[in-house]
């Protein structure tokens, strides 16, 4: 009887720099993803406040605090007042509201969760906060 | 030299943008993460009634896909927008080499096993709605992609007329999506982050 011929394995995939490179690019991407939007909104902040500097300093030595403050005060309209009051008051209803929502649904969502088990025994959760809101690692 | 007017005007128009970015971007965007996450509730909720009626199986596939990319979207529903998409897809091009529908090609195994057309219908539809919910929330988040869907509308109307006008603005968001987008990932990654 013939021997059976030894068969060598085949040669290991070569793992090393695509790999790497792969999961350096994919982290990358996944970095970007979760920060990129917070990262453009500061920096427009960051641009606007150093603008804001600009002006000041421009304007530094040429008058007394005081003075400037009640010129200021002087110069803001009462029709500027009252688009600021107004909208102050309908964010802070916004907020108001927006409480009163997430404490509704806190209080029902265990009830529906436990009655529709009773239904469906694996049913499968969104897994938000009894709140309704993001998990902290989720974000 | 600057004047006090001008300084007053700087600082009043610095008041309202801080005060404009602060609603549209932490207010607005919460808003509507809200009302995205409670309309893919509603049609959860839906959906669960039907299987209840008894007219799909609670552990019928169909169902236990649908559900699952619900809770896909509701869970990572902060993350569908156009920006992160759009990462999205180039990281799966470059980096995972090709385009990844594992879910899409299960979904379509297991609706043609649905033995009732009326059924394989019925859940078609609950697929159908969840996805507009989702391409309503990634248009309508994105400026570029409201101007594209605007022109979706436009080319809409000279084809189908005045008389469709309600069903046009119900696909337009839709059609925009899916041309701009693959669903199939999205739907995929949905999916896959509701079980992770």
């Amino acid at each position: 009887m013939r021997k059976p011929k030894k068969t060598h394995p085949p040669p290991a995939a070569p793992v090393g720099q695509p790999l790497i490179s792969r999961y350096v690019l994919g982290n990358m991407f996944n970095l970007l993803r979760r920060f990129g939007g917070t990262i453009v909104i500061w920096s427009c902040i960051a641009y606007l406040g150093h603008e804001a500097r600009e002006v000041l300093i421009a304007y530094a030595g040429k008058s007394s605090f005081a003075d400037l403050t009640f010129r200021l005060l002087a110069q803001v309209s009462i029709v500027w007042e009252l688009s600021l009051t107004l909208a102050g008051f309908s964010v802070t209803l916004y907020l108001r509201e927006r409480n009163l929502h997430r404490k509704t649904r806190e209080r029902l969502t265990a009830r529906i969760t436990q009655l529709e088990l009773k239904i469906d025994p694996s049913r499968t959760s969104s897994l938000l906060t009894p709140e309704g809101l993001t998990r902290e690692e989720d974000r | 030299m600057i004047g006090v007017p001008e300084i007053a005007r700087f600082l009043q128009s610095a008041v309202c943008i801080a005060l404009l970015g602060l609603v549209l971007l932490k207010f607005w965007s919460d808003a509507r993460l809200d009302a995205f996450r409670q309309e893919m509730f509603i049609v959860r909720d839906e959906l669960f009634d039907y299987a209840a009626s008894g007219k799909i199986e609670f552990d019928s596939p169909a169902y236990r896909l649908l559900r699952q990319m619900m809770n896909g979207y509701i869970r990572y529903g902060h993350q569908l927008t156009f920006f992160r998409i759009a990462l999205t897809m180039i990281r799966i091009r470059l980096v995972d080499g090709g385009s990844v529908q594992d879910w899409s090609v299960k979904w379509d195994r297991a609706l043609k096993n649905l033995h009732e057309e009326e059924v394989r219908e019925e859940m078609a539809s609950f697929h159908e709605r969840a996805m507009q919910c989702a391409a309503k929330r990634v248009v309508f988040g994105s400026p570029l992609l409201i101007v594209v869907s605007g022109f979706g509308v436009a080319v809409l109307l000279l084809r189908e007329g005045w008389k469709n006008l309600a069903r046009i603005f119900a696909v337009a968001p839709t059609l925009t999506f899916s041309h701009v987008f693959d669903p199939r990932v999205i739907e995929s990654e949905a999916a896959a982050t509701a079980v992770a």
